[in-house]
């Protein structure tokens, strides 16, 4: 399993507060569980958990971990919030209020969607300025620019 | 004796494993279906009914005895009632198809869950259902389920109160052009709508809890129903693809294009 190198670690060092060290390894691991659920396959989601988790392993002082704690509890809570607002924005596409059962394949363009897929090329300047734009898919695509 | 508490709710959440709603659904070649290799949840709408079911019994405490989950599929249908029983479910009832069966139709699916409901010894009292399931859109499982059982029905919901000691629920309905509001008897079947609440994550703690929680395991023959397909499937294609628009810089371009397109003017 990936945390064993951190588990092992923090068996070595820090004694002090147990209870302290149970709670850093418990949010390692709820990351890690949320990182493969991350939408954007460009991000590395887990290098960047792993990395920020080593560089502070050496803290000794327990205000300074609790201050690490809390910046990954807020994280955590941060990437919660991005998965259910994605979730959610996308059904209320698909699904409005006005148009009770039926889906809304027109409305909705599933290449201009948040997440970059491979297949749909990013609505950028790349594109010569001259051709066509494609209008209608450029709010959808505005919005996975912010 | 102290008397028991007369007015218990028992409730019951049908759960489906679908295709993940952000994955790219791509037809197969012999356009007869789509790609199934890929990554499946619960349903959206049916994550919202669980939602609902635990949010209920956090509002009514003890008066909710228990919430029960089912899901009619195949074996790797029981990971979703793992993320139901996370969620907060008590226990759940897996009953089993094939891994090569034609995937259950809504009648289908409201036959069994009649049978699951007639096999529970303290009865059912309130059915939560999503309102359809994203790979179908079928939209009709909770109302043929209701139409089996004779039991009212309140669809679409977006609000839903609970009074235990009438036995009665309020629920709002979202139809077109507004909200409707329902007063209906237990039992009842309701089925959810994107606005009814916003599911919680199931968090890694509750998913280890939910490993000990118990799920039944049937078939269909258990419950003496027939799930063989009713519909055939003639064609799957995909929706024609988006044209961009084009801009134009003036309205007598506009007006060329429109002929262009073959859309003549109105006859006065």
């Amino acid at each position: 399993m990936m945390s064993t190198r951190i588990l092992r670690q923090a068996k070595t060092s820090n004694v002090k507060n147990p209870a302290q060290r149970l709670r850093v390894l418990a949010l390692y691991k709820e990351l890690h569980r949320l990182g493969r659920d991350y939408p954007d396959p460009a991000y590395n989601f887990h290098g960047k958990l792993r990395g920020l988790f080593e560089k502070n392993k050496g803290l000794t002082d327990e205000a300074e971990i609790e201050k690490a704690i809390k910046l990954g509890e807020y994280i955590r809570n941060e990437t919660l919030a991005l998965y259910s607002l994605r979730k959610y924005r996308h059904l209320k596409r698909m699904y409005p209020a006005d148009s009770l059962s039926e889906p809304s394949f027109e409305k909705h363009d599933p290449n201009a969607d948040h997440s970059p897929s491979p297949s749909s090329p990013p609505p950028s300047s790349s594109r010569p300025p001259a051709a066509n734009a494609s209008s209608a898919s450029i709010p959808a695509g505005g919005e996975a620019m912010t | 004796m102290r008397p028991t508490a007369a007015r218990l709710l028992n409730i019951l959440v049908p759960v489906k494993r679908t295709i993940d709603y952000a994955v790219k659904i791509r037809v197969n070649p012999d356009q007869k279906g789509v790609d199934l290799n890929v990554k499946h949840s619960m349903n959206p709408f049916d994550e919202i009914a669980v939602e609902e079911a635990v949010r209920l019994r956090e509002k009514l405490k003890d008066a909710v005895k228990s919430i029960k989950v089912v899901t009619i599929g195949p074996p790797k249908s029981v990971e979703t009632l793992r993320t139901a029983l996370a969620m907060g479910a008590d226990s759940g009832v897996h009953v089993e198809i094939p891994e090569s069966a034609p995937p259950p139709e809504p009648l289908g699916v409201a036959k069994a869950l009649r049978a699951v409901i007639e096999r529970q010894k303290d009865g059912v009292d309130l059915v939560i259902l999503g309102k359809q399931a994203i790979d179908d859109d079928a939209s009709q499982t909770g109302q043929m389920l209701a139409g089996l059982m004779n039991w009212p029905q309140a669809t679409f919901a977006s609000k839903l109160v609970v009074d235990t000691a009438s036995k009665e629920a309020n629920v709002t309905r979202e139809i077109d052009g507004g909200l409707e509001e329902l007063k209906c008897k237990l039992p009842l079947v309701v089925t959810t709508d994107l606005r009814l609440n916003e599911p919680r994550y199931a968090s890694l703690p509750n998913i280890m809890k939910a490993k000990k929680k118990p799920i039944e395991k049937l078939s269909p023959s258990d419950l003496g129903i027939d799930l063989t397909p009713r519909i055939e499937t003639l064609k799957v294609t995909e929706p024609p693809k988006r044209v961009g628009g084009g801009k134009v810089e003036s309205v007598d371009e506009l007006i060329a294009k429109l002929k262009e397109a073959g859309i003549t003017a109105v006859k006065a």
